[in-house]
């Protein structure tokens, strides 16, 4: 059984055939369990459209979606699907609905009932995690971009969810904070076998998960480990979207005619590579 | 000639609260004309609270603020102008979209300033291409668009007004990596085509070291850091501490001069790094024959 499996999904907003662009175009997609998946894709290709199907929060028009088994589309799953897949969505002020930091946390568990003493662990746990413990008293709405992102990210965290979506998490965060966050991500993606799907303009971002998929208009267009898709750096290019700056140092370097491995990823690739090349250039001293 | 001034600004939030906050401590700082500033520090550090108390959105709870060397809250009725003048892309621009249509968005600013029709339809025309938002969807609802489309709509209702002071608060935050080249490269051409100046509040190292000729570290409410892009990303091991970082290219280069080789001190940028390697890599190859 697979975790999230999308099977020739169709969506458009405007139901009336023909009156509005299809938005989703025959997705086929899955999403295994415990897997660590990014959604990757430029402006308006319909990343958050097809996020908002994990959960029920849309449903498809054709086609079907089914979490563990379970379609969306089927009313009396509504509760176990939500339970199941928690979504941090793109734009945390739409997520934020209390006045205080502690209870817009709780609000999530709450609305499953869970136990009040239970409740209290998981919020303090879960603002541990991003780093916002200190603020859990304070007012929602007055705390900078990036501090109201980690609270989003809190709310789901506190609901234990088996699978989490994350729609640009990272896109107001210092370099620190995105870097706490991606290491709260792979920690519970790694320790505690939680299902990620994580949607990001940062390409480094990417390079972290088990398998990227790639959309454009409305389709998955590539789809393999983040060294296979990330290799292709003309055909990224094309589908506007980019590569690593390591991995681009390297092309621009090949292009050059010099020697150097095909999809280098990070910093310590990278220099591994280059000084490689250059032990060349010492060894002839 | 400085453009704009803070002399001693300290910003408080919730004055008098349990929630009392100083988010600025008397920060002083001069902006030069027709410079490009890149602004970084961790969150919560006063990136937005500072670019808001320039163009008058925010009063400071003391200190002054100066632009073309006026105080720009002597007299309280010439605010308006201020804020033609220092025109800002808000972190979060979506919130600020609000028309009927993203066409009706972009004219809202232009339209204002009391410009004739053809001119507002002139200047949304180029606002929405510099922008990279497809003509087609300017007659929707701002509302129905994606996240990176309503932000491309925010940053062109802001260009069309073609302020003197172009602030923009984290703008690529949520574009697609090309939107975000093709947004930079567009902000630096129009800030070098009108010699206007240019303020760019990033958490992207990577963005700031591509455009800024200077750039401003803000730690804690107060300035950490000022000088020349090359300058401030020559401190790595500082600005780590402070939350942030230097771009992932300049990291390569400080493991490869640590390993001893050769390479100059201001690399940030993929084609300076390409730059200071080739005549190593090829040199290299050319020995090994
Ligand atoms: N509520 C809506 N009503 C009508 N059209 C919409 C609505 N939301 C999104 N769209 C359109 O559907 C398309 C896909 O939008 P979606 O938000 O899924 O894109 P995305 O890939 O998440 O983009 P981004 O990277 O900018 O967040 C876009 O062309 C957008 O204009
Ligand atoms: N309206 C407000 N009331 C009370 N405190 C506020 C208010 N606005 C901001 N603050 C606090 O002031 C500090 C500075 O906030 P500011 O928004 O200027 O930070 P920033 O550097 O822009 O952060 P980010 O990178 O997250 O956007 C933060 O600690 C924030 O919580
Ligand atoms: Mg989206
Ligand atoms: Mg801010």
């Amino acid at each position: 059984m697979e975790m999230i499996e999308v099977r020739d999904v169709q969506f458009r907003y405007d139901e009336e055939e023909g009156s509005s662009a299809v938005v989703l175009d025959g997705i086929h997609m899955t999403v295994r369990k415990g897997e660590f998946v990014a959604l990757l894709g430029h402006n308006g290709c319909g990343k958050s459209t097809l996020a908002k199907h994990f959960n029920a929060m849309l449903l498809p028009l054709g086609g079907a979606v089914l979490v563990k088994d379970m379609n969306t589309t089927d009313e009396r799953h509504k509760y176990d699907i939500r339970s199941t897949v928690g979504m941090v969505l793109q734009n945390p002020d739409n997520q934020l609905v209390s006045t205080i930091v502690e209870e817009d946390v709780a609000f999530g568990p709450e609305n499953l009932g869970v136990e009040p003493a239970v409740i209290r662990t998981r919020v303090d746990e879960a603002l541990k995690a991003v780093g916002m413990y200190d603020y859990r008293d304070h007012a929602a709405h007055k705390l900078s971009g990036g501090q109201k992102q980690r609270v989003a990210i809190a709310g789901v965290l506190a609901m234990q969810p088996e699978c989490i979506v994350l729609d640009e998490p990272t896109a107001m965060l210092d370099p620190r904070g995105r870097r706490e966050v991606m290491d709260t991500v792979c920690r519970l993606n790694r320790e505690q076998g939680i299902t990620i799907v994580l949607i990001t303009h940062y390409m480094e971002e990417a390079v972290l998960a088990d398998r990227v998929l790639v959309m454009d208009d409305g389709k998955v267009v590539r789809e393999g480990t983040p060294r296979q898709v990330f290799s292709q750096v003309e055909q990224l290019r094309a589908l506007e979207l980019d590569v690593p700056q390591p991995t681009e140092l390297c092309h621009v370097l090949q292009q050059e005619g010099i020697t150097l491995p095909d999809g280098v990823l990070t910093i310590e690739e990278c220099a591994e590579a280059l000084l490689q090349q250059l032990e060349g250039y010492h060894g002839g001293h | 000639m400085a453009v704009i001034e803070t002399k001693h600004c300290t910003v408080r939030y919730s004055v008098g609260t349990p929630f009392e906050r100083e988010a600025l401590t008397d920060l002083s700082v001069s902006i030069e004309e027709g410079d490009f500033v890149g602004i970084i520090g961790h969150t919560g550090s006063g990136k937005s609270t500072f670019v808001q108390l320039l163009n008058g959105l925010l009063k400071p709870t003391s200190g002054t603020i100066l632009l073309n060397g006026k105080d720009i809250w002597e007299h309280l009725k010439e605010i308006r102008q201020v804020r033609f003048q220092v025109g800002m892309v808000f972190q979060y621009p979506e919130h600020q979209l609000f028309e009927e249509t993203v066409y009706k968005d972009i004219a809202f600013g232009p339209r204002n300033m009391g410009l004739s029709e053809n001119e507002i339809r002139d200047r949304v025309y180029r606002a929405a291409s510099m922008v990279g938002l497809k003509e087609e969807l300017l007659e929707k609802s701002p509302f129905d668009l994606s996240g990176g489309e309503k932000r491309r709509a925010a940053i062109a209702g802001v260009m069309a007004m073609q302020p003197r002071v172009l602030i923009l608060d984290e703008p690529t935050a949520g574009l697609d990596p090309r939107g975000r080249n093709q947004l930079l490269q567009q902000i630096r051409a129009y800030k070098d085509e009108n010699n206007c100046t240019v303020l760019l509040v990033s958490h992207s190292m990577e963005d700031v070291a591509r455009v800024a000729d200077h750039v401003l570290v803000l730690n804690s409410g107060t300035i950490a850091m000022q000088g020349t892009t090359a300058s401030v990303f020559s401190r790595c091991d500082e600005l780590e501490n402070m939350g942030l970082s230097v771009p992932a290219v300049t990291k390569i280069m400080a493991q490869l001069r640590r390993a001893g080789v050769p390479i100059p001190d201001a690399v940030y940028t993929v084609e300076q790094a390409r730059q200071a390697l080739l005549p190593l890599l090829k040199g290299g190859a050319d020995r090994a024959v």
